[in-house]
């Protein structure tokens, strides 16, 4: 369809904004941070635009340079200027669900994900939201396969465990 | 996805939930489960800790601040083209597509769009289209050529046959060594580019003077014949004319009558 990558580049990228602007979110727990991850992601995308190769998936290529500069430069910025990390003991931090209009289910699932450690959290949106293959989830994140299956089991058992503890608190409630 | 002997885990226990066990490893789960009560409670556990997960990060697309993502896209390629004549092209084309699509779709994004997507309104789009759109782009493009920029293609008779056969047969023309050899100038490559989803063939040349040269030709089947014209667009020398469902230009840093003479010599042989 395009002769050059940098033409693939240049005709899908406008496409791909919104998603990786939802990756951004779900990697830093900040609307702000997730756009400046995207605008990012665009200025280094059309430098490197010759080194896509055209036919295969810009949207994974793309996920990858992002996921790379939240891992390199921005995740790594925080660390230095001491704000930490968004994590499980700080779930507020996740401010963008807040915003958006859900129902009440929904709302409860983005709390559950986001609640989840990073490498968790990142496991299931890849390939629970994104539809990544285990293999795929293995690529993007340079771990072995089977660093994605325990990261998704830990990721499961953790939520079923929400339903028991949720459960005991409807009881709770009743009695 | 594992072969893995032993005892059955969770990891094993979701990838079968999941889909992605072997075929091998997953009869082995399932007649643990069939077996085994508690692993069977296990894998009903992990199965309850499965969410409507892709349903509820669609509302997270919905609330993302598109407007503002699509100026930054602008703004990123627009820096990008202040940095050097060497982008410009691209980037100028990447604003006019990205404004395109901005017309085009309106809020919501699709991916199937997109092998249409440099025939959408927009600017420069538009300008593709006209008949002397092209050679703007074209002039723009060798713009960016140097004397390097060919220089270490080795000249390879049986190497030229083929790409211009591959050109010609994209074109639906037929071209030749013979048609297209231009004296004291060096064929050096024929290849297919794109410009508004249509091909475009580039046949280049280096002249005695180590300058390139370029012969390039799209098909147009709703032109108007006209003979060999000449123009100067980004301080190259231009001539150009169409046949029958053809354009054609020659393009470099020749004198005005050589290039005149090559183009007309060409127009009687590439039809």
């Amino acid at each position: 369809m395009f002769a050059t990558g940098h033409e693939a580049v240049m005709a899908g990228l406008v496409a791909e904004l919104d998603r990786l602007w939802r990756y951004g979110l779900v990697l830093s727990g900040n609307r702000s941070i997730a756009e400046d991850l995207v605008q990012n992601t665009c200025v280094r995308a059309l430098e490197r635009s010759h080194q896509f190769t055209p036919g295969s998936r810009l949207d994974r290529w793309l996920f990858s340079i992002l996921r790379s500069i939240w891992l390199n430069e921005v995740r790594a910025a925080r660390y230095r200027q001491g704000q930490g990390l968004v994590d499980a003991a700080n779930v507020l931090v996740f401010d963008g669900i807040r915003e958006i209009e859900t129902n009440i289910a929904a709302r409860q699932v983005l709390r559950e994900v986001q609640s989840l450690p990073e490498a968790q959290r990142e496991a299931v949106f890849l390939v629970y939201v994104e539809g990544l293959t285990y293999r795929e989830a293995a690529e993007m994140l340079a771990v072995p396969v089977g660093t994605v299956m325990s990261r998704l089991a830990a990721a499961r058992a953790r939520l079923a465990a929400l339903n028991v503890e949720s459960a005991k608190t409807t009881k709770g409630d009743v009695s | 996805v594992s072969e893995r002997a032993g005892p059955i885990g969770d990891e094993d226990l979701v990838a079968y939930l999941d889909g992605e066990l072997s075929p091998a490893r997953r009869s082995l789960v399932e007649t643990r489960v069939g077996d085994d009560p508690a692993v069977k409670a296990r894998l009903a556990h992990l199965g309850a800790g499965d969410r409507p997960f892709a349903d509820a990060f669609d509302a997270v697309l919905q609330a993302a601040p598109s407007d503002r993502l699509r100026d930054g896209l602008a703004k990123a390629a627009r820096d990008r083209g202040s940095k050097g004549v060497a982008t410009r092209w691209y980037d100028r084309r990447l604003a006019a597509i990205a404004a395109a699509i901005l017309l085009f779709v309106g809020g919501t994004l699709v991916g199937t769009y997109l092998p249409d997507v440099v025939q959408i309104g927009g600017s420069d789009v538009e300008r593709l289209d006209t008949s002397d759109g092209w050679r703007a782009v074209v002039a723009e493009y060798l713009a960016l050529y140097t004397r390097d920029t060919l220089a270490d293609i080795p000249t390879d008779s049986a190497l030229r046959d083929h790409e211009l056969a591959f050109v010609g047969d994209k074109l639906s023309l037929e071209l030749s060594a013979d048609q297209v050899a231009l004296p004291d100038l060096v064929l050096k490559r024929a290849q297919i580019l794109a410009l508004g989803g249509k091909p475009l063939a580039q046949i280049v040349y280096l002249s005695a003077d180590g300058d390139p040269v370029a012969f390039c030709i799209t098909e147009d089947r709703e032109n108007s014949e006209q003979g060999p014209t000449f123009e100067i667009r980004q301080g190259k020398n231009i001539v150009y004319w169409s046949k029958a469902g053809y354009n054609f230009m020659l393009i470099g840093d020749l004198p005005r009558p050589q290039l005149t003479t090559l183009a007309t010599s060409l127009a009687g042989r590439v039809t």
